[in-house]
């Protein structure tokens, strides 16, 4: 008998590996969110970091990206990270270029990026779930913890606020 | 507006962010530190000696007395997290302890994501700074703290302990200890030092669970007789059936009962909104199930709180939700339910110990 037992540990290495395996795209998904690169970086951590502490419950690994999606959702909204958000986007705002200054492709993806944050916190995790990680109403019902009538009327009125931006832009 | 062109700006868009070929300095050690888990399984010295009904119980005695050191931290990862639930996991399908771990109750998973103590040590009540009293099942001591910085101090060496609750300022713990159906209530200052009796065991009697109220003026703790006609083995080791709900002033006078209509159950300890205004008891329903209840701290009046049956409940930092522990199956679980009664849901951890205390804070893990 030792009550002292060694802790189990989980190796750095695959730690790294997964990293590196979802960064990226994780990376993209929280910059949706918050319009940042900065801040999308910083929450990607945190997640990883929330969930990388629970990886020898997740049943299998091919579920960690989908728990590292919920967690980067979970975090943008916490109010200290709203409050980021919000701060970063009235200080860009600030020293916004004027649209017709940049070039047609930076312009759109402008465009795109702050008719996003324009949106509320819901309909726009709603919209990126939907549109950009291919998420069904009823998964992302799961993720945002409401019913998935919701999810639609989100999801419908997301697009309605988005239709300008991207039939005209586009 | 066609969907396919929302997806092909929002993917122009996330183009912005350039593929990752890195991982940031520091983030994988601080990973592995989250990731560290104590086996829940390890062996103890001491055993549980009995698991009464389906809540079970936490009179446990010792095997061999006088071996082992105290146990104290196996690991020291600090979490990150808001706020956390503590909780003991169960071994033998939560008859048993086995470690203590911390959930996110918002976490998906919920965790677990530290361990601070051996296993079989079982947590009861933590200090905003830190220091957490536990009874530790093995080696020296009935009751001991673990501070932040990794020292434990004993604080109690002799008899059972039924429950420890810090001052709001963590100055003192109100705790009690004896044996079963002869218990009194104590306060020590939190060095050790000027160890006192704030409710005796007159005769053969419960004063047990002790839970400090948040403005540190009044104590709740759970008080009945231990010994009457028709009260068996069972009832005289759960000190069941004729407990009630009862207070006293952290200075030892105003000896009170709070809610006669209640019946609460036995190692299941009171908890105060943060608020001071409402005290959560797990007590018996009309029909003799275990379920949570809400008593109005000023009027004594009572509500059941939960739909299902379950004990050990525990408020949110915000008083906006408790946590409780309920047998679903084979099995113990931590269930979540607003303040309200709404949304009563699973937390999904590991299978926990029937009768663990949890310990619902904001408090460094150490």
């Amino acid at each position: 008998m030792d009550a002292m037992a060694e802790p189990v540990r989980v190796e750095g290495g695959l730690l790294e590996q997964l990293y590196l395996r979802h960064a990226t795209e994780a990376v993209r998904f929280a910059y949706l969110l918050t319009g940042d690169r900065a801040l999308a970086e910083d929450l990607v951590q945190d997640a990883f970091l929330r969930v990388s502490g629970r990886l020898l419950y997740l049943r299998d690994e091919g579920a960690f990206y989908g728990y590292l999606r919920r967690a980067i959702v979970n975090l943008s909204r916490s109010s200290g990270r709203r409050r980021q958000v919000e701060r970063r986007y009235l200080e860009r705002t600030a020293a916004e270029v004027p649209l017709a200054s940049l070039d047609p492709d930076t312009a759109e993806r402008e465009a795109m990026r702050v008719a996003l944050l324009e949106l509320s916190e819901r309909q726009r995790a709603a919209i990126v779930l939907r549109f950009y990680e291919d998420l069904s109403e009823a998964q992302i019902a799961e993720v945002l913890r409401c019913r998935p009538g919701t999810v639609k009327s989100l999801i419908s009125r997301g697009v309605e606020a988005l239709r300008d931006v991207v039939t005209i832009e586009g | 507006m066609d969907d396919q062109r929302l997806r092909e700006r929002l993917n122009r868009l996330a183009d912005d962010v350039r593929p990752i070929g890195s991982v940031p300095e520091g983030l994988i050690p601080r990973a592995r530190r989250r990731s560290v888990l104590v086996p829940a399984f390890a062996a103890l010295a001491l055993v549980a000696i009995a698991v009464v009904a389906s809540a079970g119980v936490r009179e446990l005695v010792r095997s061999d007395p006088g071996t082992p050191a105290v146990p104290g931290p196996v690991t020291g990862p600090v979490a990150e997290v808001e706020d956390h639930i503590t909780v003991v996991l169960g071994r033998d399908g939560g008859a048993l302890p086995g470690a203590a771990a911390a959930f996110d109750p918002d976490g998906e998973p919920a965790g677990p994501f530290m361990v601070a103590l051996a296993p079989g040590s079982v947590p009861l009540d933590r200090t905003a700074d830190g220091r957490l009293a536990f009874t530790p099942l093995e080696g020296g001591g009935v009751l001991s703290v673990f501070g932040p910085d990794g020292e434990v101090t004993q604080l109690v060496q002799d008899g059972s302990i039924y429950g420890a609750s810090w001052s709001p300022d963590g100055t003192r713990l109100a705790y009690a200890v004896g044996s079963f159906g002869d218990t009194t209530i104590r306060v020590v200052n939190a060095d050790g030092s000027n160890d006192t009796v704030l409710v005796a065991s007159e005769t053969a009697e419960w004063n047990a669970e002790p839970s400090w109220s948040p403005d540190g003026a009044t104590i709740a703790f759970l008080r009945g007789e231990a010994d009457f006609p028709g009260c068996d083995e069972v009832c005289r080791f759960v000190g069941d059936r004729r407990l009630e709900l009862w207070a006293v002033n952290a200075g030892g006078t105003g000896l009170r009962p709070l809610a006669p209509s209640l019946r609460p159950r036995g190692y299941h300890a009171p908890a105060w909104s943060p608020d001071g205004s409402r005290i959560a008891v797990a007590a018996y329903t009309p029909q003799d199930d275990i379920a949570v209840y809400v008593v109005d701290a000023a009027s004594g009046q009572t509500s059941r709180l939960t739909r299902r049956g379950g004990g050990a409940p525990v408020w949110s930092p915000e008083g906006d939700r408790l946590a409780f522990v309920a047998q679903d199956g084979p099995r113990f679980q931590v269930y979540l339910v607003n303040a309200d009664g709404g949304d009563e849901r699973e937390l999904l951890t590991p299978p926990v110990w029937s009768a663990s205390v949890l310990i619902w804070d904001r408090a460094p893990l150490a």
